[in-house]
């Protein structure tokens, strides 16, 4: 125990110092801790002047490194400062405090004042600056898997009165928005991203990106912005190809021509085969060189020729119901494949996911 | 010569056209019965002696088929009154014939009984017939040709028969009626044998004739049984 007693002293002294250090480095490197508590004390002390100046030199000359935090409270300080409760002649600068407070409102619409610089009075100058004020709140966006076709809420806000909202996705290697939305005029949107397969490729492709959320006050014209960063993992769904329109060439006709040329052509031969036919069968040396017969035989035949041949132009074509059922089935079959490719594009499309991923704080 | 008429059917039986209209095989189903009407020219000979007479024949005629079969009965009689000579006198014939084929082509074989009595004799002879018989449609107009043509042999008589026979016809049938009508012409040449003497004699008639046509299948062309291939034109499109 007693050998070990120096050890514990020794840590315990390195600890201190450490510590010691640390707060000084802090310090250093934020200034505005130091000038904050500075402030504060001024303010206690009733040094409104000193407080206004340690918060103005906080707010002007420290604001490009000091925390939302910290300049809410600078702003809070410098209000506060700015209109005190009117005793011990302090002197009053409403004008100067309600800048203060807009900047706050701004800042955050739902802010309040800290207890220790309230008064009656600063608190009416509040609700004047909380009216007259537009202010916007957005809240971080939240990382969305869609679907083909799906769309989920990114980030919701506020303001202070009604404003047109919009959001888009730029990527960020430059080009146009991938994505652009805008609502009606409201005080509590919802912005939504929405993502879709256009011929297998998503809308949102994979990459990097910066969603931009604006909002302007319809009245006043004034205007806010946030952007973040957005990662975005939307792999293409490979489609099956859909079979095109059928080769028209593929079809058969459904409908034979009209058989005038058959007609035609048995006209012929019903015409040669009765005159010519039969005057060759009769052979050499007919029983009776019957000149009746011939003419009875030439009348029939050219009458059988002449009606065969216009029987030809009475057809109006006769349907094939072979090539018409081939027809049928080379549509049906058609339609099948066509079927079963969109089927299964929709099967791959339900299988699609797009993650998408918000990274860092509004810039 | 048998060469050029085996092509000349041919052709005609096989002038449909492109192949994708190519015949489909239609059941053989038709029973029809008719009259017939037929105007004729008859000359004979008698030994140097030849005579010719004018006059017409009626008959009726049954034919029904089934499958590749039909069969055909064909009765009909008629005088020969003008001029004179030997070819004077009265004909009656009956006939009886077999179909195997198809509605366009088939072959026919039967029998037949004929007998003439004429104003020096009484002749009755039996006789068997074999041919070919072509039927051409025409389109959907109702309208068929028919050509027959048939060898004409002895049947077991005294008498003896032989020749041949050469008929063309123009067949309507009507598409919403059962009922047909046919104009035609029908050329027999035959010879006649007894004890060595020979007795050649022709025929030529224009005839016409009516009836009833039942069970008439429609006629109608088709390409084999379908069996497309997936092809198609234009460009691939997806969703």
């Amino acid at each position: 125990m007693t050998a070990r007693l120096p050890s514990v002293l020794r840590r315990g002294a390195a600890a201190l110092v450490l510590s010691a250090i640390c707060a000084v480095a802090a310090a250093a490197q934020n200034p505005a801790v130091d000038v904050l508590l500075r402030a504060r004390m001024a303010l206690n002390d009733l040094r409104y002047t000193d407080a206004d100046s340690l918060a103005r030199f906080v707010l002007n000359v420290l604001g490009s490194r000091i925390s939302g935090e910290q300049r809410v409270e600078a702003l809070s300080i410098a209000a506060a400062a700015r209109f005190p409760e009117p005793i011990l002649g302090a002197e009053q600068y409403p004008d100067s405090a309600l800048s203060a407070l807009r900047q706050l409102i701004r800042i955050d619409p739902d802010t309040r004042l800290r207890d220790e610089v309230r008064w009656p009075g600063l608190d009416s100058l509040f609700q004047v600056a909380r009216t007259t004020t537009f202010a916007a709140r957005l809240s971080r966006p939240r990382d969305v898997v869609l679907g083909a076709g799906d769309q989920a809420v990114i980030v919701d806000g506020m303001s202070t009165r009604r404003a047109t909202w919009t959001a888009e996705l730029r990527p960020l290697a430059g080009g146009t928005p991938v994505y652009r939305t805008a609502l009606e005029p409201t005080q509590a949107p919802q912005l939504r991203l929405r993502i879709e397969l256009e011929g297998g490729r998503p809308s949102i492709p994979t990459g990097a990106y910066q969603l931009i959320v604006t909002v302007r006050d319809a009245a006043s014209a004034d205007s806010m912005a946030w952007s973040y960063r957005a990662v975005v993992d939307a792999a293409p769904v490979e489609l099956v190809p859909l079979p095109g329109p059928i080769d028209p060439q593929l079809f058969r006709r459904e409908m034979a021509p009209p058989a005038r040329r058959r007609g035609i052509v048995l006209g012929v031969a019903l015409g040669a085969i009765s005159i010519a036919g039969v005057q060759a069968l009769r052979g050499s040396g007919p029983l009776v060189d019957d000149g009746a017969a011939l003419s009875t035989t030439t009348a029939v035949g050219a009458a059988l020729a002449i009606g065969a041949a216009a029987s030809g132009f009475l057809d109006k074509g006769t349907p094939i119901p072979g090539n018409a059922a081939f027809n049928e089935r080379l549509r049906s079959d058609h339609e099948v494949a066509r079927r079963l490719a969109e089927s299964e594009n929709a099967q791959r499309r339900a299988a699609f996911r797009a993650t998408i991923e918000f990274q860092g704080i509004p810039q | 010569m048998r060469r050029i008429a085996q092509a000349f059917v041919l052709a005609l039986v096989g002038a449909q056209g492109t192949p994708a209209l190519a015949q489909e095989e239609v059941p053989w189903r038709e029973l029809r019965v008719g009259a017939i009407a037929l105007s004729a020219v008859r000359n004979a000979a008698f030994g140097q002696d030849v005579s010719a007479a004018t006059g017409s024949m009626t008959g009726g005629e049954l034919f029904a088929s089934l499958g590749g079969a039909g069969l055909r009965v064909r009765v009909g009689g008629g005088a020969f009154t003008e001029d004179g000579g030997g070819a004077l006198g009265d004909v009656v014939q009956g006939e009886a014939s077999l179909f195997l084929g198809s509605r366009e082509v088939a072959l026919e074989g039967g029998v037949g009984r004929r007998a003439f009595a004429g104003n020096r004799s009484t002749l009755v002879v039996n006789y068997s017939r074999a041919g070919l018989a072509v039927t051409i449609p025409v389109g959907t107009s109702g309208f068929e040709g028919r050509i027959i043509g048939a060898g004409i042999l002895p049947l077991g008589s005294e008498l003896e028969l032989t020749g041949y026979e050469l008929e063309t016809g123009l067949f309507w049938f009507a598409k919403r009626l059962p009922i047909y009508a046919a104009l035609g012409y029908r050329y027999d040449r035959v010879t006649l044998a007894a004890e060595g003497a020979e007795r050649p004699e022709e025929l030529g008639a224009a005839f016409a004739g009516m009836g009833l046509s039942l069970g008439r299948a429609r006629r109608a062309t088709a390409a084999p049984p379908p069996s497309p291939a997936p092809r198609t034109a234009g460009t691939d499109r997806r969703e």
